[in-house]
């Protein structure tokens, strides 16, 4: 099932500062303006379940199945449209905010860019 | 000559950094809360003890030098630097630690984290009890309040086991 939809809005001038390490930070469309100068924004409104492991996030044409899920990453997605996705390929986050995918190289990421998470059963 | 009451801030179970004391005055009078769903309790509670005023940064725009303290639920990546960045006194509710592309910003003199209401005292003269205080565990998952409501929309929760895969992660803060 489809978990989250959205369709990217605006880039920040500095989210090439995340990009370089591998983080796509994304936020709602309500952001503060310090926070929208570094990330990717969204006009996603409604997370319809928890994301978890085994999950499959795709950027545009690309897919990347969900490795690890943080213990807040639920909420600041549902409050806030806020992700942060590392593109690092490790099973176990780092910090409670989280969201791990595999490693591979980060897909272009623009206006208009469509963002979805599901899970597996969905196809 | 402020009118406002400054307050000691320390970390929290498993926190990082501080004490902070927070001293608002004429020109830094918003207590600014960048959380989901409105003004978190620590904020409030900054708020109350202070005299200042608690501040929603989703609704609408305040100046860095306007903010006494900047209070955020962050995952431990984004806003934990933007505004230590800014040299904004910075109160993490979650317990993280200096991570993420601007770890570099995060230092012990701007940044407190894993703070519950429990954690705020006035720096002159007895702390009031706090009400109906939430230990700082129960208070992250309570207001769900998400961007678009939907009556029918259930909170459904996924095991606690399967959410609870933390263990190691502070380990790894310094590897990447």
């Amino acid at each position: 099932m489809l978990k989250y939809e959205a369709r990217v809005s605006t880039i920040g001038p500095y989210t090439q500062e995340f990009l370089d390490h591998n983080i796509i930070v994304l936020f709602g469309d309500n952001a503060p303006e310090e926070l929208v100068e570094f990330s990717v924004i969204h006009d996603g409104k409604e997370l319809h379940d928890e994301i978890q492991a085994g999950d499959i996030v795709q950027i545009d044409d690309e897919q990347f199945s969900i490795l690890a899920v943080g213990e807040v990453a639920n909420d600041n997605f549902r409050n806030l449209g806020h992700l942060v996705l590392k593109f690092n390929g490790a099973d176990e986050v780092e910090m409670p905010g989280d969201v791990c995918v595999e490693k591979r190289p980060l897909p272009p990421i623009a206006v208009g860019t469509v963002i979805k998470v599901f899970d597996t059963k969905a196809q | 000559m402020s009118e406002y009451k400054a307050v000691k801030i320390t970390k929290g179970k498993r926190g990082w950094g501080g004490p902070l004391v927070i001293q608002p005055t004429e020109k830094k009078k918003y207590i600014y809360c960048v959380t989901g769903g409105g003004i978190h309790p620590v904020a409030q509670r900054i708020a109350d003890l202070t005299g200042a005023e608690a501040f929603d940064g989703f609704s609408s725009k305040r100046e860095f030098d306007e903010m006494a303290v900047a209070v955020i639920d962050c995952g431990g990546t984004a806003r934990v630097g933007v505004y230590p960045m800014k040299g904004v006194l910075t109160v993490d509710i979650h317990a993280t630690k200096p991570s993420g592309p601007l770890f570099r910003f995060i230092k012990e003199d701007l940044f407190v984290s894993g703070v519950s209401v429990n954690d705020i005292v006035l720096v002159d003269g007895e702390t009031p009890p706090a009400e109906a205080t939430p230990p700082a565990e129960e208070i992250k998952s309570v207001p769900d309040k998400p961007l678009a409501p939907k009556a029918s929309e259930q909170d459904t929760a996924v095991p606690a086991a399967e959410l609870n895969k933390k263990k190691g992660f502070f380990q790894r803060l310094f590897g990447g």
